[in-house]
């Protein structure tokens, strides 16, 4: 379940922030302050997160603790019960 | 606004801003062209950067490469071209600009480089030939200047540092013979077509729908340092605030602090909002501060690499809490700046930009480095203007990368003067430094002001100390000058006199009487009485006996009397005595104990002596005075003796001063303005002259003060002075006049010192009953007051005043804030009301155990450090004077059985025309010009603009003018040419300049043919003049005359709201149809040179060098597109000699003044020496022509100035007139009536209504009732409860009474509809052709049908799409208006008048795509011969002044 959450994050940041250039993202432990991604791409990441794993996302919530790092964001996307469109809940 | 109302507004403002489907212009692009195209003349989107580059560059490279970032861009290969108000861009082949080169180098000129620099960056961008202007400028051999100036429309910030770089990257290439076909960079192209999709998509419906909801209550206007009219003025200033390291290093600490933020900039911004949000609240901002915020909206790596205009702007809605600190705001702004960010994307700006916001805050994280390895310094450049509705824009950078902010504040010119702009850029540094001190205080606590600011506010304001005797009351002044005069003159009352020993024993007698009747010290007195001599001496009776007097009006309602005399029972513990005359017992209720002052036996029996009665001490009562209460009960003020001796010896030493004053009584003495004429002459042992109350509805006894002619002192209120005629003051022996009560008209004031001439003192006092009289005082200042009403000055002797704001700190100067008062004048409370004494009496927080009165008075100090009142911080309202608290009133009206609900009003009234260049101060120091007038700005030494123009380019400009010796030499031509006939044709008005210019031809030898023309309004003397000079010179004389004079006076009202511009051409038409007819070659002038300026050399001055030839030639282009122009003189007058262009050139005109200068003190001393000339005093004015007056005052009372400001100033400028003579002449009485008649004999009606006096001001009562009223009884209801003063005088029956947002009577919306339900409604059908043309195209855009000349237009639903269609058709049609005059004149009336015809005829439409060819970039700072012809032929007609 993390793992595709994991992965889904990473591929639309690649895909979608970084227009499709392969950079190391999984292992940087900061991508903020690497300048990987700006807040604007974070709020892009929201949206897609919103949707992709139907949770709700508060202003509050948007710290740097929940998203520092690509694991951060699995972690805290684990924790509001994100549920991946047709995995996890059994029919 | 009602929530339903809000939401349509809101849905019909994104309608205007959304980019059509047809256009293919970005959403943001969009909202710049629209702004743009409301102004196509205004810098307003110009970026602009320079680059010092400090090395060697090859300048063939510099410029290839420069081609090369073109080429690689396709922003700045975009033009638009509109057609039909739908704006489409396009990208144009090949490079629409080259870089322009420009060598310094031996160009030492000082200031040379700054003013070509400016010029650049000021220099309109046309969007549709080249969107960008780059320059090369070459100051040393490494020296460089690179200038790049980009419109916003295709650009952005980050588009400027991503250009720069690239610049550099190109050039370096070129240097190293690389190709530059390796750059290969995004598009904008791919943005623009994704912002299309994105604006389709559901997530962008959801963005609008959220800020729908988000802004659907609009902003609260941005009142820092006060309330301004909204306005379209896009003028601004940049200041720049450069943060010290100290606070550099604090604000990164903090920011370092703000937990889980996810980027230092996102923290960084919030802090800096959150500093500017408390900054603009603490300086006048409501607590909800609206800040537009742009983001780059850069999501992709792709984008932020791509070129253009990518922004979309964003609002942030801050709302603060006293209790709110720099850490509480800056995590709330943090959160709420990511909601922000998650309802902004592509196309959402239409959403924001409904609810327009006055303050943007613009972070920009760009860094300009190295130029390929060459030092670079660059520099933002500021144009000047900025979009109109933004009147603050806080812009942080740190271009240079240096590791330090810089805070760019670009401030609106019209919204804040000089001061207050240093001072905001001031308060924003001290609130920064602040609260980065101490990240905890609350918003409540902070101090704006500190040091010395703070201490002379707070203390030198009020260091008017006179330490009072400890027993001393008005009753031993009184006591001491009856000792001192003795058989003089007290009191004086028809005819009757009593002498000051008369007064004493009188008053002695009675107060033992009323000793007597168990009434002692504390006690209270009830005085019912009419005003006559025994009154005076009851109220000195009911003092001596220690006690208080209560003024009582006998004509109060009964109910009233009951409740007044009820709170004296009570205070008395028991019942009430009255002291009243035996004609108004029955008025009286019963339980009253009466003493007749008409019974003798009231003073007769059993006398006692004057030492038995202990005389009363400072703390004991003097007077209660009533005023009205909001909650529908009367407020009884408790005076004490102390309170009324600091005022009294105040008031003796400041008015009286010693002098034999006669003092007027007149008005009631229930009114605390009337303790002033009471006491001051008793105390300082003068007359008082009384006179009685005058029977009926109002009390006239004014008039007879005035018809009687004896006082010296008078004082009254506002509304009182205004009612008095001005032959009544003019011959008025009155020295000395205090005005108090209310706010003090400055027009006013002026009207009364100049009719009483220069030794007498006009005195504005302010003071609520609760500080006893007057606790301020003022005395004006006619030369040099011209605010609109007179400030109140500062404190009188033991009084302090502070102006707090709501968190009770002393406000900053300019911005209001509530008058306290304290110190000795203060009044005990209100009699039996501890709670409301408690809620206004207070603490004084600046001095341990005073207390401070709390006015509810709205003020603030001005740049003299004096207190300018601004009105009630309450409902509250004064109407002629008087208190009047709507409550008391409402209170009244929802007894009456059939009212549901209820307000009570004052309807609007029209405001006065504005007196730009009429008053001395707030004039130009050289010239006289207002600082009002159109264009002109003054600055901090109060010289206008205009006159430091004319500094810079004096000489230059003075070469337009020749030496009399050539004047001589062209007549000598002329008289050659001639032959037998008349060597040439003398306009001549019969004015001064005109009479000298005609003595002084002929004195040459010319024998000229004088031509006058008779417009049915010259004066008989100026007739006089006319026949006794031709006849002096003997001189051939024709008398030119039209019978379409009235429809050109009317044509010239209506288009440029005066007679003389219609006159002119009518002369300057009949003349040359004179010449033509005659074979004159030449034709002489008499224009003045202030005229000579104002009709043809305005720009020569402000331009740089024209050679005179040229000059001339363009004078003489916009005179044939000047006799053109289809108006009443084309259409009335024969005008097909103006057909043929071969009569400009074969018939030449000679403006006298451009050869002969001479001042006006000369002119009329010639004319005195050699003519028989006398100057007209039939038209009231040094002119000679009667309906100049009509023009002046239409000019005035619609275009607010006066239309021979401008030609007189040009003749201080030069020297032919004083500067006092300019301002004399324009101060001009105008009489109202003969204008009306001449205007209703023209047809002509002035666009506003007239100005209403305030003394005019009524109370209307509106109302909602269950059951049909009749608003006649609803009005008796009140009369039966109210005193008379403050009974509506009309009742209107609403179907509901409108509510503000917040739930509240929406006061002002019932003051506007109040006065709309007098007005006619109705359409008023166009009755010119342009109107007509223009109703037209109203109709068609607006879809309406009928349309009137008044409608309005954004009541018929007209927005700025709306506005550019009107333009674009008008244009069509043959009628060119400037679309920003759509918003400044709403009506079809008003634009009619703005409206010329068009350059372009029909058919000729100017096409932007005839601009295809080569742009005409010019690097040069003059002005093309275009731009100079358009600019003479916009202004080439002219007014006069003879």
């Amino acid at each position: 379940m993390s793992d595709i959450i994991k992965h889904s994050i990473i591929e639309f940041v690649v895909r979608e922030l970084l227009d499709g250039d392969p950079e190391p993202i999984e292992e940087e432990p900061d991508l903020l302050q690497s300048e990987l991604i700006d807040s604007i791409g974070i709020i892009r990441l929201i949206v897609f997160m919103e949707q992709e794993f139907a949770v709700s996302i508060p202003p509050e919530d948007v710290t740097l603790d929940h998203f520092r790092n690509v694991d951060a964001m699995t972690e805290y996307l684990a924790s509001r019960g994100a549920a991946v469109r047709g995995v996890g809940e059994p029919d | 606004m009602t929530q339903a109302n809000a939401d349509r507004s809101t849905v019909v403002e994104e309608r205007a801003t959304t980019v059509p489907a047809e256009s293919n212009l970005t959403q943001s692009q969009y909202l710049i062209w629209l702004g743009q195209a409301l102004r196509p003349d205004t810098p307003l989107y110009n970026m602009c950067h320079t680059f010092e580059i400090d090395g060697e560059l090859d300048v063939e490279l510099f410029a290839a490469a420069f081609r090369d970032l073109v080429a690689c861009h396709d922003s700045l290969r975009t033009v638009v071209r509109e057609q039909s108000g739908i704006p489409q861009a396009h990208v144009v082949e090949g490079v629409p600009a080259e870089l322009d080169q420009l060598d310094l180098r031996d160009d030492a000129r000082e200031g040379r480089l700054d003013a070509i620099v400016s010029k650049q960056c000021a220099s309109r961008l046309d969007l549709a030939v080249c969107p960008y202007r780059s320059v090369l400028m070459r100051r040393g051999r490494t020296r460089w200047i690179w200038l790049l100036s980009v419109h916003h429309l295709v650009s952005d910030v980050w588009s400027f540092g991503l250009l720069y770089e690239r610049m550099a990257a190109l050039y370096q290439a070129r240097c190293s013979e690389d190709s530059h076909g390796e750059f290969h960079w995004p598009q904008f192209a791919e943005y623009a077509s994704a912002e299309r999709d994105a604006r389709c998509s559901a997530r962008h419906d959801e963005a609008l729908a959220f800020w729908r909801e988000k802004l659907a209550e609009p902003a609260a206007p941005l009142s820092v340092f006060g309330e301004r009219p909204a306005s379209n003025d896009a003028r601004t200033e940049r200041a720049r605030l450069t943060l010290t390291s100290q606070v550099q290093h604090q604000l990164e600490r903090f920011v370092a602090s703000v937990p889980g933020v996810l980027t230092a900039g996102l923290a960084e911004f919030a802090l800096l909002a959150a500093v500017l949000a408390v900054t603009l609240h603490r300086l006048g901002a409501s607590d909800r501060i609206r800040i537009g915020v742009p983001l780059h909206n850069r999501s992709t790596r792709k984008r932020k690499q791509t070129v253009g205009l990518l922004i979309e702007l964003s609002v942030l809605e801050i709302a603060l809490a006293p209790s709110d600190t720099l850490r509480s705001l800056s995590e709330r702004i943090v959160k709420q700046f990511i909601e922000m960010m998650l309802h902004t994307g592509p196309g959402t700006g239409a959403a924001t930009a409904t609810q327009p916001f006055e303050v943007v805050l613009n972070y920009m994280p760009v860094v300009f480095g190295p130029f390929a390895g060459r030092p670079v310094s660059t520099t933002w450049l500021h144009p000047g203007y900025g979009d109109p509705q933004h009147k603050i824009r806080l812009q942080a950078h740190d271009f240079a990368g240096s590791g330090r902010l810089d805070l760019d504040f670009d401030l609106s010119c019209q919204r804040f003067d000089s001061l207050q702009r240093t001072r905001l850029v001031g308060c924003f540094e001290h609130v920064l430094g602040t609260m980065l001190d101490d990240p905890e205080r609350s918003v409540a606590e902070l101090e704006l002001l500190a040091g010395a600011e703070r201490h002379a506010l707070l203390v030198e304001f009020n260091e008017r100390r006179r330490p009072l005797p400890e027993r001393a009351t008005v009753v031993d002044m009184f006591v001491e000058q009856a000792r001192a005069r003795g058989e003089d003159i007290a009191l004086e009352c028809a005819g009757q006199q009593m002498s000051f020993n008369d007064l004493e024993r009188e008053s002695r007698l009675l107060a033992g009487r009323l000793r007597r009747a168990g009434l002692s010290r504390g006690t209270l007195v009830g005085v019912c009485s009419d005003r006559e001599p025994r009154t005076i001496a009851a109220i000195l009776a009911v003092l001596r006996a220690g006690a208080g007097y209560v003024p009582l009006e006998p004509a109060f309602p009964r109910a009233r009397l009951q409740a007044l005399l009820d709170d004296i029972g009570h205070h008395n513990g028991g019942s009430a005595t009255v002291l009243t005359l035996s004609r108004h017992e029955a008025r009286l209720p019963r339980s009253a104990e009466v003493l007749h002052l008409d019974d003798p036996d009231t003073t007769r029996e059993a006398p006692i002596e004057t030492a038995e009665i202990p005389p009363p001490l400072p703390e004991d009562v003097g007077y209660v005075m009533y005023t009205s209460g909001s909650t529908g009960r009367p407020k009884g003020v408790v005076v004490s003796h102390r309170a009324l001796y600091n005022y009294i010896r105040w008031a003796s030493r400041h008015y009286v001063r010693g002098d034999s004053l006669a003092f007027p009584l007149f008005s009631a003495l229930g009114f605390d303005l009337t303790v002033t004429s009471l006491f001051l002459p008793l105390t300082t042992g003068n007359r008082l002259i009384v006179y009685p109350q005058r029977e009926g509805p109002l009390d006239t006894a004014l008039l007879d003060v005035f018809r009687d002619n004896r006082v010296d002192f008078l004082k009254l209120t506002p509304s009182q002075l205004a009612v008095v005629p001005e032959h009544a003051l003019s011959t008025s022996r009155i020295r000395r006049v205090v005005l108090g009560g209310e706010d003090l008209p400055t027009s006013l004031a002026a009207r009364l010192a100049r009719a009483l001439g220069d030794d007498a003192e006009v005195y504005n006092e302010y003071g609520p009953t609760e500080a006893t009289v007057g606790c301020m005082v003022r005395r004006f200042d006619i030369e040099h007051d011209s605010v609109p009403s007179v400030p109140i000055g500062r404190p009188i002797d033991n009084a302090c005043v502070y102006v707090l704001d709501r968190y009770g700190k002393p406000v900053v100067p300019d911005v209001p804030g509530e008058i306290f008062i304290g110190g000795a004048g203060l009044a005990d409370g209100y009699l039996s009301r501890p709670e409301e004494t408690a809620e206004r009496f207070v603490a004084n927080p600046f001095a341990d155990g005073q207390r401070l009165y709390r006015t509810g008075d709205r003020a603030r100090f001005n740049s003299t450090g004096e207190i300018e009142y601004l009105g009630r911080m309450d409902e509250q309202l004064k109407l002629r004077g008087v208190r009047v608290e709507p409550g008391e009133i409402e209170a009244a009206l929802s007894e009456h059985p059939a009212v549901t609900s209820c307000a009570v009003v004052v309807p609007a009234v029209a405001a006065e025309p504005s007196g730009a260049g009429m008053r001395s101060e707030g004039c130009c120091q050289i010239c006289g010009l207002a600082g009002g007038y159109p264009g002109v700005e003054l600055d901090a030494e109060h010289v206008c603009s205009m006159c430091r123009a004319f500094e810079r380019n004096r000489q230059r400009v003075e070469r337009y003018f020749r030496p009399e010796a050539e004047l001589r030499s062209l007549t000598r031509r002329m008289m050659r040419e001639a032959g037998d006939g008349p060597p040439c044709i003398a306009l001549y008005s019969g004015g001064k300049d005109s009479t000298y210019m005609l003595y002084r031809l002929v004195e040459m030898g010319l024998r000229p043919l004088v031509f006058t023309l008779d417009n049915g309004f010259l004066s008989e003397e100026a007739k006089s003049n006319i026949a006794r000079v031709v006849a002096d010179l003997d001189l051939e004389h024709v008398a030119g005359h039209t019978p379409h004079m009235n429809t050109i006076f009317a044509d010239s009202l209506t288009r440029f709201s005066n007679v003389c511009n219609g006159c002119f051409k009518t002369i300057y038409s009949l003349s040359m149809q004179l010449a033509a007819e005659r074979g004159i070659r030449y034709i002489v002038t008499g224009l003045s040179r202030g005229q000579l300026f104002e009709t043809r050399l305005i720009d020569l001055f402000e331009q740089a060098e024209i050679d005179v030839e040229d000059y001339d030639a363009l004078v003489l282009a916009a005179r044939k597109t000047y006799h053109r122009i289809d108006d009443a003189v084309r259409r009335c007058l024969d005008t097909t000699l103006f057909d043929d262009d071969r009569v400009f050139e074969s018939i030449e005109f000679v403006d006298f003044y451009r050869y002969v200068d001479v001042p006006l003190d000369d002119v009329y001393a010639y004319l005195r020496d050699h003519a028989p000339w006398i100057r007209p005093r039939d038209t009231g004015r040094s002119t000679n022509c009667l309906i100049n007056d009509v023009g002046i005052y239409v000019h005035r009372l619609e275009r607010g100035f006066h239309n021979y400001a401008l030609p007189y100033s040009w003749d201080v400028r030069l020297g032919h007139k004083s500067r006092e003579q300019a301002l004399a002449e324009l101060d001009d009485r105008i009489d109202d009536d003969r204008v009306t008649a001449i205007l209703r004999q023209l047809g002509y009606e002035p666009a506003a209504a007239a100005a209403t006096e305030t003394s005019g001001a009524q109370l209307v009562a509106c109302y909602t009732a269950r059951s049909p009223t009749r608003s006649e009884d609803l009005l008796a209801h009140l009369r039966a409860r109210l005193p008379s003063n403050i009974v509506p005088s009309r009742a209107v029956e609403l179907n509901e009474i409108p509510l503000t947002a917040n739930g509240k009577v929406d006061r002002s919306a019932l003051a506007a509809r109040v006065s709309a339900t007098t007005r006619s409604s109705g359409r008023t059908p166009p009755a010119t052709e342009t109107e007509r043309v223009l109703c037209g195209v109203w109709a068609e855009v607006l879809r309406c049908g009928e349309i009137g000349v008044e409608d309005d237009f954004f009541a018929l639903g007209g927005d700025s799409m709306a506005a550019i269609q009107i333009v674009a058709k008008a244009q069509e049609l043959g009628l060119e208006i400037a679309p920003g005059a759509i918003f400044e004149q709403p009506t079809v009336r008003g634009q009619a008048r703005c409206a010329s015809p068009s350059a372009a005829a029909p058919g000729a439409a100017t096409s932007v795509a005839d601009h295809d060819g080569e742009p005409q970039l010019v690097v040069d700072v003059d002005l093309t011969d275009e731009e100079l012809a358009e600019i003479l032929a916009g202004r080439s007609e002219p007014s006069g002044s003879e």
